[in-house]
């Protein structure tokens, strides 16, 4: 009985190893680019928000690929899975992050709008996202805002109304995103990580916040992998991309 | 054949084990076909506007107006891809309190209105952006934005026409 129980026990580790594995086979970085940061499935949320600190810059190299950090989630909409996310993008030039505004669909229908907001390290960026119930004015419509923890005036917002971008967000995602495989590109963030803190969110529209249970991960597309140097670890309401050594 | 326990949860286990990889393997092939399906994300656009609000590019006080007054200010917006055409507008980057939820403290009280004087770009404009204030507007500094936004755009990188805007920051002091 004894053997029979470790078998068992054995075929079910093995089939619980299996499970998560399949579970990362939803690439949400399809198009040739690596994502690292933290990120959550366990929740619905219709608002989220972040602080960010800014790094230093990445290199050139880094920058021509595009990279940027971002936070956001997928909904469901008609035209199918939206991601929506305001953005630090990476510039070639001083000052060495950009506010940008996006949303992307599996046919192409993508918003991109770029601020006036620049910024070097150091600085303190709320990044926030939102979207609204059925009977709302903005029903359908996508709020995101970027804005300076430290002075009122930096601060832009759009109302993105390009599609139906759906009610709730089913994912979370707080990330370094890069379509750059090249690790020496990103020893200007060595010193500096990216840290995402008082990573919140509101589960229905107007609701009260809570911190996000946020898992460590990293995702590249097929035939990719993000540079090894890059990691990140996650907790509730935070998460870190750290450069070490690239 | 004598089968014995033993042997039986192996072989049951097996049998799971394969049925699952199989069904696994469906899942996983049908994810990678439906990379299509799920949100792409690729490289950023060509940005297609430069926009000054009182000859300023990036967040500036350009005005100060005093409460019960009218007040313009000049924009100019300047496409950078040739044949391009831009819907522009103008708005408080808080929402006015009460017309949308956001962040504790990040919407403004209504009593400013802000209109431009043209809606659409297709060749380096100035245009004027006209504030009026109310008499009881809280004495402050407050945050405004002019966007311009083209649709359909096809760029580099990206599979399908885009939209893709620029938004100038500003803010304007009523005293």
């Amino acid at each position: 009985m004894k053997t029979n129980i470790k078998y068992a026990s054995i075929m079910l580790g093995a089939l619980l190893t299996l499970v998560p594995i399949a579970a990362e086979a939803t690439l949400a970085c399809p198009s040739n680019c690596w994502q690292v940061g933290g990120r959550d499935t366990s929740v619905t949320a219709a608002e989220v928000s972040a602080n960010v600190d800014v790094p230093n810059a990445v290199s050139n190299n880094a920058v021509s690929g595009s990279t940027q950090y971002w936070i956001g989630g997928y909904t469901t909409s008609p035209l199918g899975t939206v991601l929506t996310q305001p953005t630090l993008l990476a510039l070639s030039t001083s000052p060495h992050w950009r506010g940008v505004f996006q949303t992307a669909d599996a046919s192409g229908n993508v918003d991109y709008n770029f601020t006036s907001l620049y910024w070097n390290h150091p600085a303190s960026i709320n990044l926030f996202d939102e979207l609204f119930p059925s009977g709302n004015p903005f029903s359908g419509d996508n709020f995101q805002q970027i804005s300076d923890n430290n002075n009122v005036n930096n601060v832009a917002s759009q109302v993105l109304s390009g599609t139906t971008y759906g009610h709730t967000m089913s994912s979370i995602y707080g990330a370094l995103e890069s379509y750059d495989f090249t690790g020496a590109d990103f020893s200007g963030i060595d010193t500096t990580p990216i840290h995402f803190t008082t990573f919140d969110y509101a589960a229905t529209y107007g609701g009260s916040f809570a911190a996000v249970p946020l898992s460590a991960y990293s995702d590249a597309s097929t035939g990719h992998s993000a540079p090894t140097c890059i990691t990140s670890t996650a907790g509730s309401g935070t998460t870190t991309v750290t450069a070490n050594s690239c | 054949m004598n089968i014995n326990n033993k042997q039986r949860i192996v072989i049951a286990s097996v049998l799971i084990m394969g049925g699952l990889a199989t069904f696994m393997t469906m899942n996983i092939t049908s994810a990678h076909s439906a990379v299509a399906q799920v949100a792409d994300q690729r490289p950023m656009p060509p940005e297609p506007f430069t926009i000054a609000v009182n000859g300023h590019a990036e967040p500036a006080v350009v005005a100060t107006i005093k409460r019960g007054q009218t007040s313009q200010v000049d924009v100019s917006i300047s496409p950078n891809i040739s044949g391009i055409t831009g819907k522009v507008g103008v708005a408080s980057v808080f929402p006015i309190c009460g017309t949308m939820n956001t962040l504790p403290g990040k919407c403004i009280p209504s009593g400013i209105t802000a209109t431009i004087s043209a809606s659409k770009v297709t060749s380096p404009t100035h245009m004027v952006v006209t504030f009026s204030v109310s008499n009881d507007m809280p004495v402050g500094v407050y945050s405004f934005e002019v966007a311009a936004s083209t649709f359909g755009l096809h760029v580099p990188f990206q599979a399908a026409p885009v939209n893709v805007g620029n938004i100038d920051s500003f803010a304007i002091q009523v005293t």
